[in-house]
């Protein structure tokens, strides 16, 4: 793999993304880093774990698989065309994602542009993996009005609190009773909103899962979270930085696993993937 | 793996009782390595006094409750004087998984009525 090493990019570590501070961490390095990914996608998880076994096949003798996780669902709409689906806490997810139909911001936020460097991976993106264990029993033991408080956001509705519709703008000034912010300081939508960030967004396209039961009568369930940015470091490090230490959510999730991968762009015509770092 | 971070107090919008059941016995056979049951007994008895000082706004409003929660703190009371030792416990990487097992039940048990605490005493 020296040829591979040789182009590590963005100081990634076989831990992933090094976030200094992160609480809430409990990394099981069985379920860290790794030096090459593969994502298979299916209507039917039979057909994604078949793809991934017959990979795993033709690699036997030059990879071995590191960690797996098989996820379900869809935890933030990545489209404008979808409806905004919900995860395992019940509430919509993704309604201020990235979208598909805005290539202008996916341009500026995901894309790895030429700038930015390497070469080879221009018009790639780096990918953020992280297994994030929910507390579901915990959650669902907590009142609706403190649930929406952590969120920032009503369930049914899905919309900002102090809005009616779910896809009305985020307004973090509104102010209620005795001056208190309604989306609280701690909520987790005014911690990872780019009006917080410094403009900082990223692509969100996680996965619920559910890996049975942790042996004590709860489940080990949870968002398998990825996103995709032009620059970890400057988008999603900070964020999940503010989220660790601030976002009353905290106090339901402990992040188990956590990986950093970057993509090569897309495959033109007559080419093959990997081309430009390979060739 | 590691530690796991100890559980924030003191967050102003929920019951104390909350702390005990997202900090302890989640299921990280190793989160508590190292430590006794000194700081489940604490956080007990923590839950124990803010529900005590709920009391009579509770037994006024939902009797039912209220003894609901004396029989599940008994429980879980009963429960951690088996795993005493000297003046404190045994280690908690000490208990079998069965004792494990029967104290997060047992502190699932008493959270359900402990998270209908504050809905009955902010009732107008």
């Amino acid at each position: 793999m020296t040829g591979l090493s040789r182009r590590r990019v963005l100081g990634m570590t076989g831990a992933g993304v090094a976030i200094a501070g992160a609480g809430g961490d409990d990394l099981d390095p069985a379920r860290c880093g790794g030096d090459l990914c593969v994502q298979a996608c299916a209507h039917d998880p039979q057909v994604a774990v078949h793809a991934i076994r017959n990979l795993a096949w033709i690699g036997f003798g030059k990879v071995a698989v590191r960690w797996s996780q098989l996820g379900f669902g869809r935890t933030s709409s990545t489209s404008r065309a979808q409806t905004t689906p919900r995860n395992l806490f019940g509430f919509k997810d993704g309604t201020n994602n990235l979208k598909a139909e805005d290539t202008g911001a996916l341009d500026e936020h995901v894309w790895v542009r030429t700038e930015d460097g390497p070469e080879w991976l221009v018009g790639g993106t780096y990918l953020v993996a992280r297994r994030i264990r929910m507390h579901i029993e915990i959650w669902d033991r907590t009142s609706l009005t403190e649930q929406e408080a952590v969120v920032g956001r009503g369930k049914g509705s899905g919309a900002p609190l102090g809005q009616l519709g779910e896809f009305d703008p985020v307004d973090l000034h509104v102010r209620g009773e005795g001056g208190k912010p309604l989306i609280a300081p701690d909520a987790h939508i005014r911690l990872a909103s780019a009006e917080s960030l410094g403009g900082a967004k990223i692509l969100r396209r996680g996965y619920n899962f559910t890996d049975g039961s942790d042996g004590l009568g709860h489940l080990d369930a949870g968002l398998f979270f990825l996103c995709f940015n032009r620059d970890s470091r400057t988008q999603f490090v900070p964020m999940q930085r503010a989220l660790s230490t601030k976002d009353a959510m905290m106090e339901y999730l402990e992040h188990t696993g956590s990986a950093h991968f970057a993509c090569p762009p897309g495959v033109r015509e007559g080419g093959y993937w990997g081309e430009t770092l390979f060739a | 793996m590691g530690h796991r971070p100890p559980p924030r107090l003191g967050r102003d919008r929920r019951p104390a009782a909350h702390e005990l059941a997202t900090g302890k016995i989640t299921g990280e056979e190793d989160g508590y390595s190292h430590t006794d049951l000194w700081d489940f007994r604490a956080n007990v008895d923590g839950s124990r006094a803010a529900i005590d000082a709920l009391r009579p706004a509770v037994e006024q409003r939902d009797a039912t409750l209220l003894s609901t929660l004396d029989a599940k703190f008994g429980e879980l009371d009963t429960l951690l004087d088996r795993h005493r030792s000297g003046d404190g416990f045994v280690l908690y990487t000490d208990l079998p998984k069965q004792q494990v097992r029967e104290l997060a039940a047992a502190v699932d048990a008493l959270g359900e009525p402990v998270s209908k605490v504050a809905e009955v005493v902010s009732r107008p």
